[in-house]
């Protein structure tokens, strides 16, 4: 026969009557119960995903608006040196400029001293943003600093003074006039503003206050903005002749504390929201195997009445493609109102408000149901159209599986492509797939050698026909109980783990953690003051001394800071704060390297050591009141700085450090509210200077509360999602199993002979899966403490016991259930099919 | 076009003047039995069926019949021998090609019905059509079920409905397509004889209404005597071994 002669069918599948049958038939399915699984699955992940999204879409849009209020300015040059230069440059260019200051000082106001942040500001600023200043009871917006000769302090600087509106202080040589209430600034600055309260003055002020020499440790901020209808690009000119100490911070880079934390606390839910989306895949996995075999008679039907295979493909990627926009529309609706949720328990955190959400999440849920559904359950329906049409007349024959390295390769490329497209960070990708991958393919294999080994165990009855359906196909078995295994361990992490590990890193700033520091402590008021703290019943952190130094060799070479650039620059620039080993290391110092010797040489910190490129065994020389004191460094440590207590970067050996030229620092918990406790200790000994940490504490802590809420909140939907899965591991073959038992009641086996054989079953499917489940969430709780919260962890010895209790326990629900259905129809209807 | 017929030496009664829609010449089916020991399960049938003609398959279990219905449909490939359907040469063509051959040309109806669990009858009967791109094939899925007298049980799953309503619903789907040829496998296996008389009765009546050429796989004689001719399939040690009959 010719070419030509080839048959040509006589109808012509359209692509209209594919789309319109696919989506018929995908009616019919749902309807009939048979895609139930996987739609669940896929609304769940696609719900858990516009959570996040359309939450975090919403902050970096809210943050994106204030970018530039953030920085009350378009761009920022900072410098320990004067920027008067670059501020002439910079207007050359056409830029709008204003100049400010910063430095922590202190003001008298009668008998009262109090340790502030000073920052003087030019005329014009804020460029962008707002003050908020008070001056009665009542807030307003102001776009200007104070005035000559005024000064606006922060609420608790007047607290602490027992100030009012219209009082003078003294800042430097110059007396000024408290004329507001400082409520909020745009450019909050730095740690030090948040410790010590603010004080804003004029910078036309500076001389006369006689505080500002070339020797004072002042940072100076040119702020820069680009006036409506220039172009941006101006910053890049300016930037390109800056010297190489010298940039310009952008808003977009520039970024408040909080937006840090914001920015890994999504991450974090990204991450988690993810977890439900990757346990939806093995749900899909499954279910889509079962409706593989579902799938078997239609699709030989069709075959035999003449449909082309390439179309029976066409039709089920289309019904999938179906399913996941339909599972989408539901999914995504249920995502934006979960976000509400998110956004209550953190949006209060920030200080702006969160925009509408946009329609980016959208696209980005429908494109994961989409990855997720063509990535999982298409490969297993892909040899559908292979399907011998033969099989209307002879039942045993079927189409072939699909080939492993398909089926897993596919799945591995859309877990790859998932989590890529949640964190965008190709170690991370790597690292969550690779970890995927062998902990499922571990349980695969651990499962298939057990069911092997069981299987060669001699048993009777009951115990022998449970085992061996679980052996006859041990591929199939072992997928199911190794997704099993992964709900479980979902489960565990959430109820249990999860519980251990909020707890421990709640518990990282226990709530009585020094909350005070004081500096400034003379020799001779050491006595005096412990015995303050005694007879007022505060808990110090002891009186450590300290002692200021200027790095000046390096294993006999002089250090020159010139040669250092960033950070290292800035160290080897200013005074270090020294202090002595105490004969016992502090239980929040670890030795990382060296051994601790408090008779001999340095021992460093490891951050600094690294910035500074110190090693073990260096000698380095300090000038320490004038005198220079050189040794060796003897240990490197870390230091937890979150203990709240006075640590230092280096300590010298006792006999290195003079004891008279000595200041000391302690810190110390005060309950609140403790501003006459203040007060008492200030007028005790007016020269000791106080840092409140308590602000700061209190963010942190609320932070990490509701960062802490915000995730569980997010393992909602990974709970969900396996649960999805444990359904979809139960039901996994539910058809062949009620075929079989119905041979077995033929063969005259009781109903209670048919359900013990149920229950062998599962319960050592329940027991294989919470073992597995148990041990790969330790593993993984461990991982999670030790490497990405960086917390201490024990392990905790009830996790089998739950484990397995909850394995027995899925059983013990699905068993009845299961015996129902198995027992419910004549063995006569069950066999006819 | 199709191609010229060929000479076929066993065909008997041949209508001289009737275009054949199906003939089979010296077809044998062998499979590799375990322990690779091929076995041959038929030998060099060959049969003819004329358009509009209603041909029996005779024979004891496990003679064949199923085997040769299937490479008669193109469901499968002969080991020897040929087989041509509708002007169509099967042995060149591929599992797609022999689809196309089938079809719109091809209807089916088998002893254990073959109807989809999850669709409605109405449903089962309108997918074939709905495969063909039919507009109207609700419609016309309706008014075959009205031929078999099930226009009450549109909506009904197959698992609600008696076995003889489970197989009028299979004749509804077979015809609804009009195909040119209906192989019909044991279609009262499995209904009692009094149900399978009446099944036997409408697949002839609507059989003659529709002008459709019929290859009926049958082990009984009063049924093989309805139609026009038949042959006999003897099950051997060798291979079944067709014969006409009647």
């Amino acid at each position: 026969m010719a070419i030509a002669d080839r048959p040509k069918p006589a109808f012509k599948l359209s692509l209209f009557s594919l789309i319109s049958l696919a989506w018929r038939g995908l009616w019919r399915e749902l309807r009939s119960g048979a895609l139930i699984t996987m739609f669940l699955a896929l609304l769940i992940a696609v719900a858990a995903v516009t959570a996040v999204g359309f939450f975090t879409d919403r902050v970096d849009a809210g943050m994106r608006a204030q970018a530039a209020e953030f920085l009350a300015a378009d761009g920022r040059i900072e410098s320990p040196d004067p920027l008067a230069a670059w501020q002439q440059k910079a207007q050359a260019l056409g830029l709008t400029t204003t100049q400010t200051l910063e430095f922590p000082t202190v003001i008298l106001a009668g008998e009262h001293t109090l340790l502030v942040s000073l920052k003087a500001v030019g005329a014009g600023y804020p460029l962008r943003g707002a003050l908020t200043i008070s001056t009665e009871a009542q807030n307003r917006q102001i776009r200007q600093g104070p005035e000559e000769g005024r000064v606006w302090l922060a609420p608790r600087a007047l607290a602490l003074l027992d100030l009012n509106v219209g009082d003078s202080v003294q800042i430097g040589q110059k007396q000024f006039k408290v004329s507001a209430t400082l409520q909020r600034e745009p450019d909050v600055g730095n740690f030090l503003a948040q410790a010590a309260p603010r004080a804003m003055i004029n910078l036309a002020d500076i001389p006369t206050t006689g505080l500002v020499t070339p020797a004072s440790r002042v940072t100076h901020y040119l702020l820069l903005a680009v006036p409506s209808g220039m172009s941006p690009s101006v910053l890049n000119t300016l930037a390109k002749s800056l010297p190489a100490d010298l940039s310009i911070e952008r808003p977009e880079n520039s970024q408040p504390a909080f937006k840090t934390a914001f920015d890994r606390a999504a991450r974090f839910l990204g991450l988690a929201a993810m977890v439900a989306v990757l346990l939806a895949g093995a749900a899909l996995m499954l279910a889509a195997q079962q409706y593989n075999r579902l799938q078997q008679d239609p699709a030989a039907l069709m075959r035999a009445f003449g449909v082309q295979s390439r179309h029976i493909l066409y039709l089920y990627t289309l019904r999938l493609v179906f399913l996941a926009l339909l599972a989408a529309v539901p999914g995504i609706a249920l995502g934006g109102l979960a976000q509400f949720g998110l956004s209550a328990l953190l949006g209060s955190l920030l200080d702006f408000q969160l925009p509408p959400p946009t329609w980016l999440p959208v696209g980005f849920g429908v494109s994961i149901a989409l990855v997720a559904l063509l990535g999982f359950a298409l490969p297993s329906l892909i040899r559908l159209q292979d399907t011998p049409p033969l099989r209307v007349l002879n039942r045993q024959l079927a189409a072939p599986p699909t080939a492993a390295v398909l089926l897993f390769g596919a799945g591995l490329l859309a877990i790859g492509l998932l989590v890529w497209l949640q964190a965008r960070d190709a170690w991370l990708t790597t690292y969550v797939t690779g970890g995927m991958v062998i902990s499922f393919g571990a349980f695969i294999g651990i499962v298939w050698l057990l069911l092997q080994a069981l299987r060669r165990y001699p048993t009777r009855g009951v115990a022998r026909f449970g085992l061996a359906r679980l052996a006859r196909s041990p591929w199939s078995s072992a997928m199911q109980i190794a997704a099993l295994t992964l709900g479980l361990t979902a489960l565990l992490l959430l109820g249990v783990v999860r519980g251990d590990l909020v707890a421990t890193w709640q518990n990282q700033i226990p709530n009585d953690a020094p909350n005070f520091f004081a500096i400034n402590i003379q020799p001779d008021q050491v006595p005096e003051l412990t015995r303050f703290f005694k007879t007022n019943h505060i808990e110090d952190a002891g009186l450590v001394a300290m002692h200021r130094a200027r790095w000046t060799t390096f294993n006999g070479k002089a250090v020159n800071a010139d040669q250092l650039t960033g950070q290292a620059k800035r160290l080897a620039e200013r005074e270090f704060n020294l202090s002595v080993m105490p004969e016992h290391l502090a239980a929040d110092n670890k030795i990382v390297a060296g051994s601790w010797q408090p008779d001999a040489g340095w021992s460093v910190e490891q951050g600094i050591a690294k910035t500074l490129h110190w090693q073990l065994g260096d000698e380095l020389t300090f000038l320490v009141n004038g005198t220079p004191v050189t040794a060796a460094i003897t240990s490197i440590r870390t230091v937890d700085w979150n203990s709240m207590r006075p640590n230092f970067f280096v300590l010298g050996s006792a006999g290195l450090l003079p004891r008279q030229s000595a200041q000391f620092i302690t810190s110390f918990y005060l309950p609140s509210p403790n501003v006459e406790q203040q007060k008492a200790l200030l007028r005790a000994f007016p020269t000791l200077t106080l840092f409140d940490l308590n602000q700061i504490l209190n963010e942190v802590r609320t932070l990490i509360l509701r960062a802490s809420q915000a995730v569980q909140y997010v393992f909602l939907f990974t709970l969900l999602a396996g649960l999805v899965v444990l359904l979809s591991a139960f039901a996994a073959g539910e058809a062949e199993r009620i075929r079989e038992t119905a041979v077995l009641r033929v063969l005259g086996a009781s109903h209670r002979q048919i359900m013990n054989s149920l229950w062998f079953e599962f319960i050592l499917i329940g027991l294989l899966s919470g073992l597995l489940a148990s041990i790969a969430a330790g593993g993984l709780g461990a991982l999670l403490a030790l490497k990405l919260f960086d917390l201490p962890w024990v392990l905790d010895w009830h996790i089998p016991l739950y484990g397995l209790a909850a394995g027995v326990l899925l059983a013990a629900l699905f068993v009845p259930y299961l015996g129902r259905r198995v027992l419910a129809l004549p063995p006569a209807r069950s066999l006819r099919g | 076009m199709p191609p010229e017929p060929q000479t076929i030496s066993h065909a008997a009664s041949l209508p001289e003047d009737s275009a054949l829609i199906l003939r089979a010449l010296r077809v044998s089916k062998t499979v590799t039995a375990p322990g690779n020991e091929p076995l041959t399960i038929l030998r060099e049938a060959s049969l003819t069926v004329a358009t509009g003609e209603a041909v029996a398959l005779m024979g004891a279990s496990g003679a064949g019949k199923s085997t040769l219905l299937a490479l008669l449909a193109g469901l499968d490939t002969p080991t020897s021998g040929e087989v041509e359907l509708a002007g169509f040469t099967l042995n060149n063509l591929n599992e797609d090609e022999r689809a196309a051959v089938r079809a719109g040309r091809v209807g089916f109806v088998f002893q254990s019905f073959q109807l989809i669990d999850g669709l409605t009858a109405l449903e089962n009967v309108a997918l074939p059509l709905e495969l063909q791109g039919v507009p109207d094939s609700t419609a016309r899925a309706k008014s075959a079920l009205a031929e078999v007298g099930l226009s009450h049980r549109l909506h009904h799953l197959p698992k609600v409905l008696s076995g003889g309503e489970q197989q009028r619903v299979a004749l509804a789907r077979a015809f609804a397509g009009t195909p040119a040829i209906l192989f019909a496998d044991e279609p009262t296996g499995s209904l009692d004889t009094a149900t399978g008389e009446r099944i036997i009765d409408l697949l002839f009546a609507l059989r003659d209404r529709h002008q459709t050429s019929l290859v009926l796989v049958t082990h009984d004689p009063a049924l093989a005597a309805r139609c026009n001719r038949g042959y006999r399939l003897q099950g051997g040690v060798q291979g079944g071994e067709l014969t006409p009959w009647q």
